[in-house]
């Protein structure tokens, strides 16, 4: 046994000794909304139920009504509605979530994407994307910010999305949105609920020629991209998805999938850029719960499998077309086993405890040159058509796997106190053992004010992409990387009053190791910041100052958060307010990558500062309207130590990117018990959406859709 | 360690699988819940003077002969009653808990004109006696309630059903039942429940 699991077990024995007996909590559920009641949790073990406000965690729940009237077409964008999170386009075609100030890589993969409680990882990147599943399916999100890996492992980082799909429900609906940029985006739901097998199906389709370039800024280099531009329609995203569950008795299974066709057509004074991302992902889970020697148990089975094939070309700002048009290629799956306990141990305590296993196969990650455009110019050999890239560590199929131990014990320490203690040991093939604590605290200091204090740790490995795949003088994967980490403090309260329901919280969060792209890390001139990549695969060392992955240091950041629902008038107006607001530092002074002595303090980049989001939404009749704003405010960061050459930009330049709020208005007419009309206008004020490039920090900005979109829809229910 | 946590856990999955199979049966909510819900699902009728009369809204609770049954009906009147003690009340009337036993269908009839009766919360699995309950409901244009057998209780015609369901309480409306029992209810009820057809 060991020392982990000694851990775990001494631990649990330590908890189940303190937790002696008393009564049960009680909750008075008459003054709680319908909606607050059905959100409450009940294990079926020991009756005990929980919400939203006293669960150990900083959560928010967003419900298929909230999502129906904000009117968004997209999960991104009812995402960024939740306090601290803000959405970032980058120019490589995609779509990032960042919590509390913690961007993503890139991909997807400091926060963590479950459906129905299973994890979303792709095999590559380890990411997740959220056109994955069709918007009108879905029951609730339950948004969890703060680390999650206790429970959920590795990725689930800065925060935690929850997508809870519909099942064993009676439904037939179908709906269809058409308006702006000639989107179409048309949607089927059908479930039947029986007493011996239930099953729901829904499918969406999402269509729209994305938003015309010529709108925005930094345009003079349109056209350099010429013949290259594979789709004059930049920003275009076009998906298909599905999703489908059958329930019987306590075996359900669920399969989802989707297929993107994402075209991005990046403009900046420095490079063009245009690309075409084609994804395809589709995973199931089955579950089957069975309370067994008094232990509610649920075991899980679930497989994933993706595949990537993108269109890239790059180009320099000034001079003759010498892009780099070329396909580039990969794909994976994983499957995963799980256990998970649940036993009550006492009136006043309970455990919960699981085992998981995971498996992920990444294939050989290949680049294949474009002949269909133009002959590759500056890279000639680098790539061979069809073959996996000679610069890559893994010229075959590379599999990795982790294995989880995990425990977590609930103690009501006094009538009003609760306990929550948790561990996790995991061990992985490629970084072996280590274990993740976490600890809270449940306050009940009045009829229905709960105070928290919560403490978390949590843990992302390295992905294949970040350790293994070099692309020659473009970025070099770095085999020593080792896991990054984030230590999380939170204080939180939740109290509810009349029909209002306030919760706010503070955070201190500290993360270490982390893995950044670092320009100029490799070859001929650069200052490296780690020790030099070793060639491999017959790979020779880049040729030119090259970025590369690297274990950088952590930034320490504080924030408040704040959120405010409630209705006034009688129920006829309701409204829904959150703001946020964060500050940090990098724990180390940065320096300008390639560029010695050139300190720039330890401003984190880009940080998000300011977000705030607001709905105000009534019934009068048969008209429901919503009137909705999201705000982000200014961000600035620096352009890093190696601009391109004939750019407009200077190393360590200061950038600013301005804060836009976006106003949006729904108005839905029932016309009668089957038939819903829908008018949407978003961006009414038609505000200019830039957004930080903060990946490789070269260029300033990356232009988001700056124009007014105007949409019908209509729905009928059979 | 990689051995050992393998043997772990191939031995729970094959004790998990090969175990004895009880057949999964959904629980019933705790009574508070199912109490809470029936005054929130109230709450949601567009008209309150279909339920209400002279400031009261009477709640009928209907057992059987099994002793099981009336044990029950008695613990969903004491939340009731708890309710009225705290001064709770739904659409501004008071609410009133009255104790039956099911006899027959005319009794039943009978009890709903007498007592003024226009929510009924059934406590009884028995089928021969919810047909005669829900053919008196809806003659009587009383709102049927239960917190029993979801599944089957919502397509025998019972009105509104609480269950649980993955671990959380839901509501189930049988939307002809409740126009047969003459009642309307918001739209906003209707976002919240699980509608059944």
């Amino acid at each position: 046994m060991g020392a982990g699991t000694r851990s775990l077990m001494v631990f649990c024995l330590t908890a189940a000794l303190f937790a002696g007996n008393a009564i049960c909590e009680e909750k008075n559920f008459l003054d709680m909304s319908m909606e607050e009641i059905l959100n409450t949790k009940v294990s079926i073990a020991s009756k005990k139920a929980e919400t939203v406000s006293e669960s150990p965690a900083i959560v928010s729940v967003i419900t298929a009504q909230d999502i129906a009237r904000l009117g968004y077409e997209t999960l991104s964008d009812v995402i960024k509605t939740v306090p601290g999170v803000t959405v970032t386009e980058s120019y490589f075609g995609y779509t990032d979530y960042s919590f509390r100030g913690i961007k993503e890589t890139n991909y997807n993969n400091r926060t963590l994407l479950l459906v129905n409680g299973t994890p979303i990882r792709e095999a590559t990147n380890n990411q997740y994307w959220l056109e994955l599943f069709p918007i009108k399916a879905i029951e609730r999100i339950e948004v969890i910010r703060g680390p999650g890996s206790v429970l959920y492992g590795s990725n689930a980082f800065a925060g935690v999305i929850n997508v809870i799909m519909k099942s064993k429900v009676d439904t037939a609906e179908v709906s269809v949105l058409a308006g702006s940029k000639n989107l179409v985006d048309g949607s089927v739901n059908f479930g039947k609920d029986k007493e011996t097998i239930s099953y729901f199906a829904g499918a969406s389709y999402h269509k729209s020629n994305g938003y015309n370039v010529s709108a925005l800024d930094e345009l003079n280099k349109t056209q350099q991209l010429g013949a290259y531009a594979k789709d004059t329609n930049a920003y275009q995203n076009n998906y298909s998805n599905f999703f489908g569950n059958i329930s019987k008795g306590a075996f359900s299974v669920n399969a989802y999938g989707f297929d993107q066709d994402k075209d991005k057509f990046g403009i900046t004074p420095v490079h063009a850029y245009t690309g075409n991302a084609n994804t395809q992902a589709g995973g199931m889970d089955a579950q089957y719960k069975k309370d067994l020697i008094g232990c509610e148990f649920t075991t899980k089975l679930n497989y994933f499998q993706s595949a990537y094939d993108g269109y890239l070309a790059l180009f320099p700002v000034s001079g003759a077309l010498s892009g780099v048009p070329m396909d580039m290629k990969y794909s994976g799956s994983n499957y995963g086993l799980g256990i998970d306990g649940y036993y009550k141990i006492s009136d006043r305590a309970s455990a919960n405890f699981g085992v998981t296993y995971d498996n992920s196969q990444t294939d050989p990650y290949k680049f294949v040159s474009d002949d269909t455009k133009a002959s590759p110019l500056a890279y000639t050999g680098s790539f061979i058509n069809g073959e996996a890239n000679i610069y890559s560590a893994f010229l075959d199929k590379h599999d990795t796997n982790d294995t989880s131990l995990y425990g977590q014990l609930d103690v009501m320490a006094t009538d009003a106190l609760r306990v929550v203690g948790g561990l996790r040991y995991n061990n992985n093939k490629d970084y072996g053992g280590a274990a993740v604590p976490r600890i809270s605290m449940v306050y009940k200091a009045a009829d229905k004010l709960f105070v928290k204090l919560l403490y978390g740790s949590a843990y992302r490995n390295p992905s294949f992409f970040e350790k293994y795949v070099n692309t020659k003088n473009v970025v070099y994967g770095n085999p020593d990387l080792k896991p990054e980490k984030i230590n999380t403090v939170e204080l939180g309260a939740d109290w509810t009053f009349k029909n209002t329901t306030l919760k706010c919280s503070l955070y201190n969060l500290a993360t270490d190791d982390m893995i950044n792209r670092v320009n100029g890390m490799y070859g001929a001139g650069s200052v490296p910041l780690v020790a030099v990549l070793e060639p491999r695969g017959g790979a020779t060392l880049p040729t030119k100052s090259s970025p590369g992955y690297a274990n950088t240091t952590g930034e320490i950041i504080n924030g408040i958060e704040a959120e405010l629902r409630g209705e006034i008038y009688g129920k006829l107006l309701g409204y829904s307010l959150n703001a946020s607001y964060k500050d940090g530092t990098e724990k180390d002074s940065y320096l300008l990558s390639g560029v010695a002595g050139s300190a720039l303090g330890d401003k984190i980049q880009y940080l998000d500062k300011v977000t705030a989001n607001v709905s105000l939404f009534n019934d009068i009749g048969k008209f429901t309207n919503t009137i909705s704003a999201s705000y982000v405010g200014e961000r600035t960061g620096n352009i890093d130590g190696a601009p391109p050459a004939g750019g407009p930009y200077t190393a360590g330049q200061e950038i600013t990117v301005p804060a836009f709020t976006l106003v949006n208005l729904k108005s839905t007419y029932k016309m009668n018990k089957n038939v819903d009309i829908s008018v949407i206008v978003m961006n009414i004020f038609q505000q200019t959406v830039l957004f930080p490039e903060y990946i490789r920090r070269d260029i300033a900005t990356i232009p988001g859709d700056s124009g007014s979109n105007i949409y019908g829809e209509v729905s009928y229910k059979f | 360690m990689m051995l050992s946590y393998g043997k772990i856990f191939v031995a729970s999955l094959l004790l998990l699988q090969f175990a004895a199979c009880n057949v999964y049966s959904e629980d019933l909510l705790p009574v508070k819940i199912q109490a809470a819900l029936l005054f929130k699902t109230i709450g949601y009728i567009k008209d309150p003077a279909q339920v209400s009369s002279d400031g009261k809204i009477l709640i009928g609770i209907i057992f059987d002969d099994n002793m099981a049954s009336k044990s029950y009906a008695k613990s969903i009147m004491d939340a009731v009653l708890l309710a009225k003690a705290a001064n709770y009340k739904v659409c501004n009337s008071e609410l009133e808990p009255v104790l039956m036993e099911y006899k027959n269908e005319e009794t039943l009839l009978g009890n709903f004109n007498i007592k003024k009766i226009r929510v009924l919360y059934v406590i009884t699995q028995n089928e021969q006696y919810v047909g005669g309950i829900i053919k008196c409901t809806q003659q009587a244009k009383v709102l049927s309630v239960t917190g029993l057998k979801p599944g089957e209780s919502v397509k025998k015609g019972i009105s509104i059903v609480f269950a649980m369901v993955d671990g959380k309480p839901a509501v189930f409306a049988n939307d002809k039942s409740i126009q047969n029992e003459g009642k309307e209810f918001t739209k906003d009820f209707y976002s919240l429940v699980k509608a059944v057809k």
